[in-house]
């Protein structure tokens, strides 16, 4: 009985530190972007496509994952909403005409490679995953 | 038309990997609604729901595109059925082009969807809530052509501190068929002609998101004015007009907490009808509000209940005016116990149940003979978008 909650608990606090290190999310923009620092606020403005202008009035190009862990987690850490809530808000601005909704990649390494050559885009990646060439935002 | 239209949304629908077509940045999204309600007494939204109907459903199709950095241009089209309504007939729902000069100034030009409330501009899309019926004391179904589109220019944007704004002004869209035409028009005495919106409609709304993380506060004020032309079904034809304004103001809250989301607005319409130039033919103020709050269960799962209420005018709240007139002093309110559950049953695919705990008869088509004041909506909804 000890044994099968120990290895319940090494399961479950395992798959939480698991899952931590896989969600830790990094932003990147393009280089030519000035802002090196953005808030919570300003990055869920971003993707929610409610701030559309970087500081030097440049076009703001947001970018984003197919569904996918790091995408969900991005959704929960920086935009405050579930994977279900923001396809409802998307459905919303589309079915509307107040918005179009991020363009999407299938893997990292195509927005990565969409991020270093578009000016004013900004995107999310794993940590781990290789980011030559953009500029990594802190977020505050 | 509406076998094109019908054609292209179901060749869109063949597959299963179905993803939103984005050749060349242009990109087209679709939905197709089918509902069923039935209620256990009364006649309710033009629709015979005591016998059960199926005349309720909604298709639309979108094309949108980003022409410049600042310049986006789109438009929709609708068609929808509800009972004596629509009747799969298919319009133009929104064209505009939106001009993005900064965050704090867009402009926007052609027939955008109406600012009205927080969830008026969504009201026919049924994937982004969890009701089938949004709260009627607020959204009225009955004149919805006074508050689905406005066709003119809207100015909106984001100031610092949270707030927003949007101002639109333009005429709306009205006809003979429309919901508003059978409200005003009675064809037992008369013969109407047309009915016409005039071009200074105004709409401001106001939105703030509040330091609160979650917390929106909203307000919206909107002008219209239209008028009627008939001839009396006397020979010879008595030609009569008379001309319909309002002003409504609407106050709106929604707070969102982790997967609670709780929701409150109130509605006042003042309402004048004047026959020709001066006569007053009605004079009252309609008020309704309603409290919401929904749930989300998992991904697949969300729950949700609002109270409604709506008085035809808020100085008969009890009805004695319908009383003192031979009808039944229950015209004078209407109050909804709504229950909901949204079945999230892939991206594409959704479905919803619903029931409705009726008291009153305002806006309710119901026999004079045996009026039944405590009723029952039922409405099940499924919904494909993409």
């Amino acid at each position: 009985m000890k044994k099968g909650i120990m290895y319940l608990t090494i399961l479950v606090f395992g798959s939480v530190v698991w899952g931590t290190a896989y969600a830790d999310v990094l932003l990147i923009a393009h280089k030519s972007v000035p802002e090196k620092v953005l808030s919570e606020k300003e990055v869920r403005q971003i993707f929610m496509r409610k701030k559309m202008k970087w500081a030097d009035n440049s076009v703001i190009k947001p970018a984003v994952l197919e569904d996918t862990e790091i995408h969900d987690a991005f959704l929960e850490q920086h935009v405050g909403r579930s994977r279900s809530k923001w396809r409802a808000y998307w459905k919303k601005m589309v079915f509307t005409g107040r918005g179009l909704p991020p363009k999407t990649f299938e893997s990292q390494k195509e927005l990565v490679r969409y991020v270093a050559e578009t000016p004013g885009a900004v995107g999310y990646i794993n940590s781990r995953t290789s980011h030559k060439n953009v500029t990594v935002i802190s977020v505050k | 038309m509406k076998k094109i239209f019908c054609w292209v949304l179901m060749m869109l629908n063949v597959g299963t990997n179905v993803h939103a077509f984005d050749p060349d940045q242009i990109q087209i999204h679709g939905f197709v609604s089918q509902g069923y309600l039935i209620s256990d007494n009364n006649d309710y939204m033009w629709t015979e729901t005591e016998d059960g109907s199926f005349q309720f459903n909604e298709m639309g199709i979108n094309f949108a595109t980003q022409l410049t950095d600042d310049l986006r241009v789109g438009l929709q089209f609708l068609s929808r059925d509800l009972g004596e309504i629509g009747n799969n007939e298919v319009e133009l729902d929104w064209a505009f082009a939106d001009y993005h000069f900064r965050d704090w100034l867009g402009l926007r030009v052609g027939r955008m969807k109406l600012r009205y409330g927080f969830y008026n501009q969504s009201r026919d899309i049924d994937a982004a809530r969890t009701w089938i019926l949004l709260p009627m004391s607020v959204y009225d179904e009955l004149t919805r052509e006074l508050y689905t589109s406005v066709t003119g220019i809207g100015i909106y944007g984001e100031i610092h501190g949270g707030l927003s704004y949007e101002f639109q002004i333009g005429p709306f869209d009205l006809d003979e068929k429309s919901g508003l035409a059978k409200m005003t028009s009675d064809p037992a005495r008369e013969d109407l002609i047309s009915i016409d919106s005039e071009s200074d409609n105004l709409v401001l709304g106001l939105e703030w998101k509040t330091p609160l993380e979650g917390l929106k506060i909203g307000a919206t004020y909107k002008k219209e004015e239209s008028s009627v032309e008939a001839n009396t079904l006397e020979i010879p034809p008595v030609p009569i007009s008379r001309n319909n304004k309002a002003k409504i103001t609407t106050g709106s809250v929604e707070y969102a907490y982790e997967d609670f989301v709780f929701s409150a607005e109130y509605r006042h319409r003042e309402l004048n009808i004047r026959m020709g130039e001066r006569t007053l033919v009605k004079d009252r103020c309609e008020e309704g509000y309603y409290a919401a709050v929904q749930y989300r269960f998992t991904d697949w799962l969300e729950l949700g209940s609002y109270y409604a209420v709506i008085y035809a005018d808020k100085d008969d709240k009890n009805g004695d005016g319908y009383e003192a007139r031979g009808l039944p002093r229950e015209e004078a309110w209407q109050k909804d116990i709504a229950l909901s559950a949204r079945f999230d049953i892939n991206d594409y695919w959704i479905f919803k149940l619903e029931s409705h705990f009726m008291d009153g008869l305002y806006r309710v088509d119901y026999d004079p003979s045996d009026p039944e004041d405590q009723w029952i909506l039922f409405a099940a909804k499924m919904t494909f978008s993409f």
